[in-house]
């Protein structure tokens, strides 16, 4: 129904997470509204997001130079690191703007089933960066699903006898949230891991 | 609780039924393939969002039509409640509502209480370890709804587990990875063997006591729990971490050897004994139905004393299964007691029934009152 051209843009969107084709239709003719500059500027954008982005060396987060902007900052506190599964989890992390300390990626955790095992992982990196003696804390803040507990159990069998502080993120109840409204697994968590004050 | 009107959408073989039930007993009869039980796999379906029939949400559907939806008012302790479920064909995904407002799923759950009785349930007793898990861990996640995720969650690491040892066999032995899974194998493992440990102890004893009513005192039942490859006497309720560990320990080699985790509550078995023997082994076709409507009743008191509310009760067929002496029991233990109850049957049994009630006859999808009998 669409020419060519149009009918491929439609199909090139549709590969985009969460865009079905009556979204993709709707993206398409609206690249089309736009002027030929504007276009221009979004195909470049796109390709250069490609070509330039890498990953930062040390932690494994996006970045443009060799370091991330993370591990450029000389303020960040190299004593504690925080291991996550993706980087797009940093950029949930640094939103928060709370967390001082440095990060490292894994690249998924450990799950059988999908063909990921320790060595899959970025672990022997990890290694390799507490060598210099500098980290006091790796603090674990994989999913709490059956993988990233496994991943975060594994890692705490191997980095505890190093003499590290090991700490888990916590699980528990939403902030602002009432507690009738969490569900009974959010509220199980919650009471076993609930502290004395 | 009980039910005071059912509606169905497009469920089954039911176009559209609005259905006002009767407080105490229904009696639904009509000829075979009609679509008796098809009105109790409504209820359990808006109860728990699942069919006891079948697992494919879309055979639930009639012919040809793309929804379904049941609806069910409830009058409970606290007030009249409306529940509804609806699923689509083209959507995994059900709907849930209370009172016409959309709930999610963990909210819903647990308003409808129920106890269900199907000819099915008589192969408990005799049958494989993985019915008898399945019956009881169904039981659980009635009253318990966070039982269901502790399952789901500790399956997983079972296949993972098993995808391990598979892929790495005698090389995963002693390697940190298999430790990481066996500790939280051992941790959820637990959890899930507590809670049973929990569930059996009060309904073996309240079992007990109807069976012996049952069967006049000449027979004792005892149900219990065995964990795997450890006769459950040396079952340790304090130490269920430890003893699991020490049992994978000892299995570890066989594991890699067969790529499958072999000790666990996934692997472990419910006993029926009656005056000390193994039913599963021993019962005669009798004492299996004894035994079953023994555990049914108990099922019954235990959801009672769990949350405070009588159940309603399902009864598929069963009735003519069972002999004159075990109807009468039926009749006296739950219909006398209030219990709403709905039964299905072919007409033979209906004359067994001098309890007030409905009758209803049930046609092609269309169910049809008599006069209620006082």
């Amino acid at each position: 129904m669409y020419p060519e051209s149009i009918a491929r843009l439609i199909a090139a969107f549709q590969k985009l997470p969460g865009i079905g084709p009556k979204t993709a239709q709707r993206l398409a003719l609206f690249v089309l509204s736009l002027p030929r500059e504007e276009v221009v500027t979004i195909a470049r954008a796109l390709v250069e997001a490609k070509d330039k982005t890498r990953y930062c060396k040390i932690c494994g987060n996006f970045s443009n130079e060799e370091q991330c902007i993370v591990c450029r900052d000389s303020r960040r506190d190299r004593s504690v690191i925080c291991v996550v599964e993706n980087a797009k989890d940093i950029l949930a992390l640094e939103r928060m703007r709370e967390y001082k300390g440095v990060y490292h990626v894994l690249g998924g955790a450990i799950s059988p089933i999908d063909g990921v095992g320790p060595e899959q992982l970025r672990i022997k990196e990890l290694l390799q960066r507490l060598q210099d003696g500098q980290a006091r804390e790796i603090i674990l803040a994989t999913n709490p699903n059956v993988e990233g507990e496994a991943t975060a159990l594994y890692l705490s069998r191997l980095l505890k006898p190093q003499g590290l502080r090991v700490t888990r993120l916590a699980h528990g109840l939403p902030v602002g949230g009432d507690l009738e409204y969490a569900d009974e697994v959010t509220l199980l968590r919650a009471l076993e891991g609930r502290r004395d004050l | 609780m009980h039910i005071e009107k059912l509606q169905l959408q497009n469920f089954r073989n039911y176009r559209q039924l609005d259905l006002a039930l009767d407080r105490y007993l229904n009696f639904f009869t009509g000829e075979n393939a009609q679509g008796k039980t098809n009105l109790l796999e409504s209820l359990v379906f808006a109860a728990s969002g699942r069919s006891f029939r079948t697992r494919n949400d879309s055979e639930l559907i009639f012919w040809e039509e793309n929804a379904c939806s049941v609806a069910v008012n409830l009058y409970r302790q606290r007030g009249r409640e409306k529940i509804s479920i609806g699923c689509r064909k083209d959507s995994a995904r059900k709907n849930y509502y209370v009172n016409g407002v959309a709930a999610p799923r963990s909210d819903y759950l647990g308003r409808l209480l129920y106890v269900l009785f199907v000819p099915d349930d008589l192969a408990v007793v005799k049958g494989t370890p993985r019915l008898r898990r399945d019956f009881f861990d169904s039981l659980i996640a009635k009253v318990y709804p966070v039982y269901e995720h502790l399952t789901g969650r500790y399956l997983r690491i079972v296949r993972q587990r098993n995808k391990l040892l598979r892929d790495y066999g005698p090389r995963a032995l002693g390697s940190s990875e298999l430790a990481s899974w066996n500790e939280q194998l051992v941790v959820q493992g637990a959890k899930i063997i507590r809670k049973r440990l929990y569930v059996l102890h009060r309904l073996s004893l309240l079992a007990r006591l109807a069976h012996r009513r049952l069967t006049g005192g000449t027979e004792s039942l005892k149900l219990s729990y065995c964990i795997g490859c450890l006769p459950e006497e040396k079952v340790r309720e304090a130490e269920i971490e430890e003893q699991l560990q020490a049992v994978i320990k000892e299995l570890a080699a066989e594991e890699a050897r067969l790529g499958q985790t072999l000790a666990g509550p996934h692997r472990d078995d419910f006993i029926f004994s009656v005056n000390g023997r193994n039913a599963r082994l021993y019962a005669s076709q009798g004492q299996q139905r004894t035994i079953l409507l023994a555990v049914k009743l108990a099922e019954v008191e235990f959801i009672k004393g769990e949350s405070g509310e009588l159940p309603v009760l399902l009864l598929d067929d069963v009735f003519s299964e069972l002999d004159a002496k075990r109807r009468n029991f039926l009749l006296e233990n739950f219909i006398d007691r209030q219990i709403q109850t709905l039964i299905t049957g072919t007409a033979a049994a209906q004359e067994l029934i001098r309890h007030r009630g409905s009758v209803f006859t049930v046609k092609s999808g269309e169910v049809h009152s008599h006069a209620a009998r006082s």
